[in-house]
This record gives structure tokens, sequence and C-alpha cells, in this order.
């Protein structure tokens, strides 16, 4: 009787977040202990099981997108195979000069492929995510012209990871496109790819190439990887609930009462905010990457030392990386790949040189890329807002670079000094920190606003102990902040000079490895922000 | 096969060391005797540890609509019963198992009375699963413990000292009147109660039974939380498990209380006024009772005329 109480508790119909006692204590270890006990040849369908499994936990019948998705990848991959297979055998027969203008067409019918699955997946996409948006500013426009119309404003239920499976979808169709991969025959391999439970969430945003066959390919559980898997996950855990979760009422507080608040305490939000997006974000990420490992599958890495970066663009480099690497592959090289413009950088590399001519086709497709970027990120204008910001910073940062370096070198500045280096990465993180004002501030206007108050009110006057434990962080919550900020500081030097700590203490004797795992765990249960007093916080790029 | 086994040992003791951790961690945590300094929801409900042993003769739980009904310090003043509430905000069965638990390992009260709100609150399957590891590693629960522990070697505070002279009541005087449209309407709807919190109240009966307390559902007055579909649930429920009922929500006659005054919050919780009516009906039913004695005058029980002066002077 006693002990069928949790059992009773709706089993896991709550799976929400990858720090659940659902997901960690339960989902997590009945999928290892099946993909353990199942034979070899039945592990990629234990994996793709689970994956759809978890994937009906947390959207219910909102599974029919999912495999949507996978049945759009299946029958557009083949029909662009067979599209290219024709094409091959109609030009191998015809005579050189005729073959262009036949190539066209075959290539005219591919692009017609591609762009209805785009119109398929991406279109979905946007009615379920942005019709409101798009709606509502509809609206507005007919308010201010004093048109007497209106048109209904819809509200769709998402599907968690929507914003996620539909790149990776759309990655695979045009990597067919392109020559990149074959399509693939077997629906099954490509449900497994599109699913995979660990990245299903937040990404990474794998690509077909890359995974699909890891995952095909699924092999016997393996002790190295079972441990350092679980030390991930683990280093994921610190990041996330001492960290994030711990300064998350302290930064709703602020953002969400800012009008209460001098400038100075607005901007120790905004720093606060950006802290708790990376050590969430990056803590997520460390959990996925630590679980795939479990399975034996490496993904690929989506940060990397971040605010180790002297500049916005190297920022994005090292920020959700696979998602800017996706927009730089589909939108950046579709658009300076395209043939006009390609004409347009050839001709203004002779007017107005090497740098800035290929800027002019540069700046139109980072212009697409970073608006798509804010879109991505939420249908609102402070993500758009949060988008175009970047693109300006990048924009002006790749027109002033020649200047820039002229003007180093007239003053005698070394541009790889130490000082000038640690400068450039605060200026960086400062910038960085002014776009997640933005990014989550309730509203543009209320981020403009806070924007506002941080310049003209900087001030620090009536910020104390008193003032910080009222928005939700007394002293101790503060030092183990503190504490575990760097720690990972520590751990970020150590991986951006290619030391991995956990390859380290691998080699080391038994008591020194099981005491770091016994470290690790402790210090998750001691200060980890979890059970009474604290509101679980789930993920939060699992929104977009 | 050998290398599986060795591999299968390796696991093995890594576990068992990491039990032993995990006991030890919970040596260190669990709340040894009283309050400590700092003043969380934990800290305040366990100050029923620091109580003198078989001492306590109702122990009240539930939600935020215990806490705001039930006056402990009022039942000592006017019946010398002695009494400590065990609510807390949003409390969700796991929840008053574990503080019955606790209450249970030193005191054998006469009645627990249990709140009724928290019985349409599911527990998550997190929280029930945590509750479940809470009993055997308490660390889970009080980990955040650390604080005080830390608070105490800074400040050389006791931190066996007891602080709660209110025993567990959180007192308001606020008013904010509340509507009585379609308050306990008559409607034969049945809000049934689910599988997993029928299953809690069984268990938690069970228990009070085997130190010999008896299980009392109580239904505090509430015109935003209470209905008659809720009182018909609890009825069938009272039925099934044989349990004493009282929904104070029909007893408008014996409980008069005025909606325009009584209440703190429109009607959601009571205020000081609207409390002291309902612990003074419960008063009177315990004092009913020939076993529950009147400790006023009583030298062990000294400590709780301390604590009602206190009370006084604060409130």
């Amino acid at each position: 009787m006693q002990s069928s109480s949790f059992l009773l508790a709706g089993a896991v119909s709550k799976l929400s977040s990858f720090f659940s006692v659902s997901y960690l204590f339960m989902f997590l270890p009945v999928s290892i202990l099946l993909y353990f006990i199942a034979p070899k040849k039945l592990k990629k369908y234990v994996l793709l099981t689970e994956s759809m499994l978890f994937f009906w936990l947390i959207s219910g019948k909102l599974i029919v997108y999912l495999l949507f998705a996978v049945l759009i990848m299946h029958y557009c991959g083949i029909w662009l195979n067979s599209l290219q297979d024709e094409q091959r055998r109609a030009l191998s027969d015809l005579p050189r000069e005729e073959r262009k203008p036949r190539k066209k067409r075959f290539e005219r019918k591919q692009n017609a492929v591609v762009s209805f699955s785009v119109i398929l997946l991406i279109g979905t996409l946007l009615v379920l995510k942005y019709s409101s948006f798009f709606s509502t500013n509809i609206n507005t426009l007919f308010d201010a012209l004093k048109l007497d119309l209106r048109i209904p404003v819809p509200s769709y239920i998402m599907p968690v990871g929507i914003s996620f499976f539909s790149l990776q979808a759309l990655s695979y169709i045009i990597d067919v496109r392109r020559g990149v991969v074959k399509a693939d025959r077997n629906p099954v391999r490509l449900a497994l790819f599109l699913s995979f439970f660990p990245q299903i969430v937040e990404g990474p945003i794998i690509r077909y190439s890359q995974t699909a066959m890891q995952l095909w390919n699924a092999d016997r559980l393996s002790l190295r990887n079972l441990k350092l898997g679980m030390q991930r996950i683990m280093f994921g855990m610190i990041k996330k609930m001492i960290i994030a979760d711990r300064l998350n009422p302290f930064v709703t507080n602020i953002f969400d009462n800012y009008t209460k608040f001098e400038g100075g305490m607005v901007a120790i939000g905004a720093i606060a905010y950006t802290i708790q997006l990376y050590m969430d974000f990056s803590g997520s990420m460390d959990v996925v990457i630590g679980t795939a490992q479990i399975f034996g599958i490496s993904l690929p890495e989506n940060f990397r030392q971040p605010f180790f970066s002297k500049s916005i663009s190297e920022f994005w480099t090292r920020w959700h990386i696979t998602l800017g690497t996706w927009f730089k592959d589909y939108i950046f090289l579709s658009i300076t790949g395209s043939a006009k413009m390609k004409k347009l950088t050839s001709s203004a590399r002779k007017k107005i040189g090497n740098h800035y001519g290929p800027l002019l086709a540069g700046s139109a497709a980072l212009f697409c890329v970073w608006l798509a970027n804010g879109l991505w990120h939420g249908a609102a204008w402070n993500y758009i807002f949060f988008g175009l910001y970047h693109f300006a910073l990048i924009l002006s940062g790749s027109l002033i670079k020649p200047l820039s370096r002229k003007f180093f070198q007239a003053i005698k500045i070394d541009p790889k000094h130490t000082a000038y280096q640690i400068f450039q990465m605060l200026r960086t993180g400062l910038l960085v920190v002014i776009g997640e004002l933005f990014f989550r501030a309730n509203g543009f206007r209320n981020g403009w606003r806070m924007f506002c108050r941080m310049i003209s009110d900087f001030h620090f006057g009536a910020v104390d102990g008193t003032l910080i434990r009222k928005l939700g962080l007394d002293m101790y919550d503060c030092i183990i902040i503190a504490v575990t900020l760097l720690i990972v500081f520590a751990v970020s030097i150590l991986h951006e000079r290619g030391i991995s700590v956990r390859a380290t203490v691998e080699k080391k004797n038994v008591a020194v490895r099981w005491g770091f795992c016994y470290a690790m765990m402790a210090y998750i249960i001691m200060f980890g922000a979890y059970g009474i007093g604290y509101a679980a916080v789930d993920p939060l790029y699992a929104q977009f | 096969m050998k290398v599986y086994l060795k591999h299968i040992l390796h696991i093995t003791v890594f576990l068992i060391i990491f039990v032993v951790i995990l006991l030890g961690l919970s040596r260190l945590v669990v709340p040894k005797n009283g309050l400590n300094a700092a003043d969380t929801d934990i800290d305040q409900n366990n100050g029923i540890i620091g109580e003198k042993e078989n001492t306590i003769d109702v122990l009240f739980l539930g939600d935020s609509e215990a806490y705001s009904a039930f006056v402990p310090m009022l039942l000592w003043e006017q019946y010398g019963i002695t009494s400590y509430c065990c609510g807390t905000s949003a409390q969700t069965l796991d929840n008053t198992e574990s503080y019955l638990m606790t209450c249970l390992e030193r005191q054998t009260p006469e009645y627990v009375i249990l709140e009724t709100d928290t019985i349409f609150r599911e527990a998550s399957f997190d929280a029930s699963f945590l509750q479940k590891a809470n009993m055997v590693f308490p660390v889970f629960l009080y980990h955040d413990r650390w604080k005080s522990i830390c608070n105490n070697i800074f400040t050389q505070k006791n931190k066996n000292e007891l602080k709660d002279y209110a025993k567990g009541y959180k007192y308001t005087d606020a008013v904010n009147p509340a509507s009585v449209k379609g308050y306990m309407k008559a409607d034969k709807t049945v809000k049934e109660v689910s599988a997993l919190n029928k299953n809690y109240i069984s268990n938690i009966n069970e228990k009070c039974k085997s130190k010999g307390a008896k299980l009392i559902l109580v239904s505090t007055p509430s015109t935003q939380n209470w209905d008659m579909a809720k009182h018909n649930g609890i009825t069938q429920l009272a039925d099934e498990l044989k349990l004493e009922y009282i929904d104070m929500n029909l007893l408008q006659k014996e409980i008069p209380i005025n909606w325009e005054k009584d209440t703190r919050d429109k009607g959601d919780h009571l205020n000081y006024a609207g409390a002291s009516k309902v612990t003074r009906y419960l008063g009177e039913l315990f004092s009913k009772n020939e076993r529950m004695a009147d400790h006023r005058s009583d030298p062990d029980y000294e400590s709780w005329n301390r604590s009602l002066a206190e009370f006084k002077k604060q409130f």
C-alpha cells in the first residue's frame, strides 16, 4: 500500500524536463536498462521506441507533428533522389550542347520539391508559432489606419521541440538536394534521427550526415561511456540547478517590476539573466550530450566557452553553435551562393575592393539570417529586435574592421596584448548582456524602457543586502552561486586550453575518480535549488 | 561474463558508498530538535520537533487553509489543549504524510485534523517520488538547511532554540470581504478524490490508528475553495474509509462566519477573527473528550504559558 502511492501519480505523465525526478530517476535509468538488455540488432528499435515514448509523454497526441515531419523527409527525399537519378540517366543520353537546358529543367523540379517541403515544414511552424503574432499586428495596423476590420487571432498548442526538429528535417532535404547525402529509403532510420530523445526538446540541431548512422548502428553500452556520460550530466545539473534555478526568482522579480528599481539594479538583473540563460541552456546541453554519450552517440557541441569571445561574430560561433551553423549553411550560403548575388559580389569587388565588395551580398544574407534568428526564438518584437541588434553589431564590426586595424597601428596598441584581449571580451560581454535584456524583457517596449533606465539612472544607491534578499537571494545563495560560477569558470579556462577535466580524472586512481563523482553528487544534492521552497524551472530553451 | 561481473561488483560498491554518503549528509542536515534561525516553511513546521515528547494533544495538517484557520494558542488559552499546526502553502498529501510521520515519532496526539482542501490537490510523480526518498534519505528534504547550519556556525546561535510561539499558525488581521453569491449552493455532483490521494488518506489513517490517534477530516469555511461537489466527494471518501467528517461550510449557525469581516482575501482564507470562531468550535468538541486534560495548571506545560504571552505580545 505504502510503496505503491507514487506509482499512482499518473506515472510519468508530467515528464517535462531533463532535470525532473521522473526523467533522471525513472525514464533515463529504465531506458538505459532496456537498451542494455536488448540484443544488439534490436538496440536501434529500443532507442526509437524510447524516443517516441519520450515525445508522447511530453506532447501527447501532438506527436503527429513529429510523424508528419518524418513523412515529409522520407517522401521528399525519395522524390528528390528519383529526380536526380532521372536527371543522370537523361543527361547521359544527351549530346553536350543539349544538356544545360535539360539540367536546368531538372534543377527547377528539384527546387520545387525543396520549396514544397519548406512550405509544409516551415509553413506548419509559421501557423503554429507565428499566426497569432502576425494577426495581432495586422489588427493593430487596421486600428492605426482607422479601418473597421479585424481578423481572428488564432491560438494553437505547439508540440515541444518543433522549432528544432523542423530545421533538422529541412536540413536533411536540402542536403539531399545538394547531393551532400543520399536519400534514405528507410523511414524508421529517419524517424530515429529526427526523434532521438535527448536532443528533441532543446537540440543541438543535428545533421543527418553526422548522426543518423551512429544511431542506426547503435552499439553495446560501455562502462566508460556510462561513467563519462553521467559525469557530463552531473556537470549540467550543477550549472542548471545550483546557478540558473537559484537566480530565477531574482531575475523574474527584476524583469517583472523593473519600474521599482534604479538603473544599476536593472543592469544587475540583465547580467544575472545572461548568466541564468547560459547556465540553463549549456547545462541542458551537458545533460543532452551526456545522455547521448551513455548510448555511445556523439552529438555536436552547442557551446564553446562563449564568454571568451572577443567580438560578437565570434560569440555566435561559440553560442548555440548548431543553430548558427544551420543558418549559415542553409540561409547565408544559399543567398550568397545564388547566381545574382555572385554577380553582385564580383562587380562590387571591382568597384569598392576586396573587403567591402563581398559585404554587399553578405549584408543582405546576414540580414535574412538575423531576422530568421530573431523570429526563430519567438513571435514577438523583442525577439526581432534581438536578431537585428546582432545584425547591426556584426555588420558594423565588419565595416569598421580595416579602419580599426589602422587606428590601432597608429596608436601602437597590439591587438594580441592580453589586456586588450580582456577588454575585448568584456566589451563583447557587455553587448551580449544588452541583447539579452531585450531578449528576456516582457515585450520590446518594456525592454526599451529598461535599457533607458539602465542608461539614464545608472547608480546603485538603493542596492544593498536587504533589497537583494527581498528579491529572492540571501547571502548564502549569493555565496554558493559565486563559488559555483568560479568552478565553471575554471573548467572553461581548462577547456579553452584544450584540457578535458573528465579525461584528466579518468587517468587518476580509483579513489580520485570515485571521490570526484561523489563530490559532484553531494554538491548537487546539498546545494541544488529543488524541493520545498523552490519552484521547478523548465529549461528556458524548451519554450522556443 | 567475468568482465560483466566485475562491472556489476564495481557499480554495487560505488552505490553502497553513495548510500553511506547520503545517510551521512542526512544526519548532518536533519533538524535534531526545535527550530533554527532561518525562517522557512520547513523550519516553522518542524517546530513540532522541538516540543517536549508526548505533549501534543492535537495535530493540524493541511495547506494554507489550515494555517489560517487553526489557532493553537487560542486552544491553549481557552481549553488548555496543546496543539500544533503543520500547514504549509499548497501542501500536497505526500508532504502531509511526511509531517505526520515526523510528528508521530515523538508525539501521541489524540486527534489529527486534516483540512480537506489539500485532498483535491494532486501530488506530482516527482513530488511523490521525492517524498519516498525523503523518508529514507532526509537530506533531499532538508538539504537547504545548509544555510541555517552555516548561520549557526557563523553567528554562534543555539540551534535548538524554540521560536514558534504561534505553533504553526500564521496570524493576520487583514480584512477583505467576500461575496457569498452561490456559496454552498445545493448541488448533487460529486468531485471525486483521485485514486492516489485516496491511497494517501488511507495510509495517513492507518498511521494515526497505529498511534491511537483519531483522524478527522475538516473543511474550514472558504467561499472560494469549497463547494457542494467537493463536500460530496469528501463525504463519499469519509464513508468509504469510515472517517469522521466535519464540513464547517455547512455549520453556519454553529460557526457564524461573517464574510464581511472574517476573511483576509475575499473568502479564500480566514483572518484571525474567522480562525477564532473555527478554533472555538473545535475546542468545544475536543473538551467533550474525557481524555483531553486541561494542562493549563500543569507545571510540565509552563512553556505554553510563556508562548501564549509572547503570542499576545506579538499580535
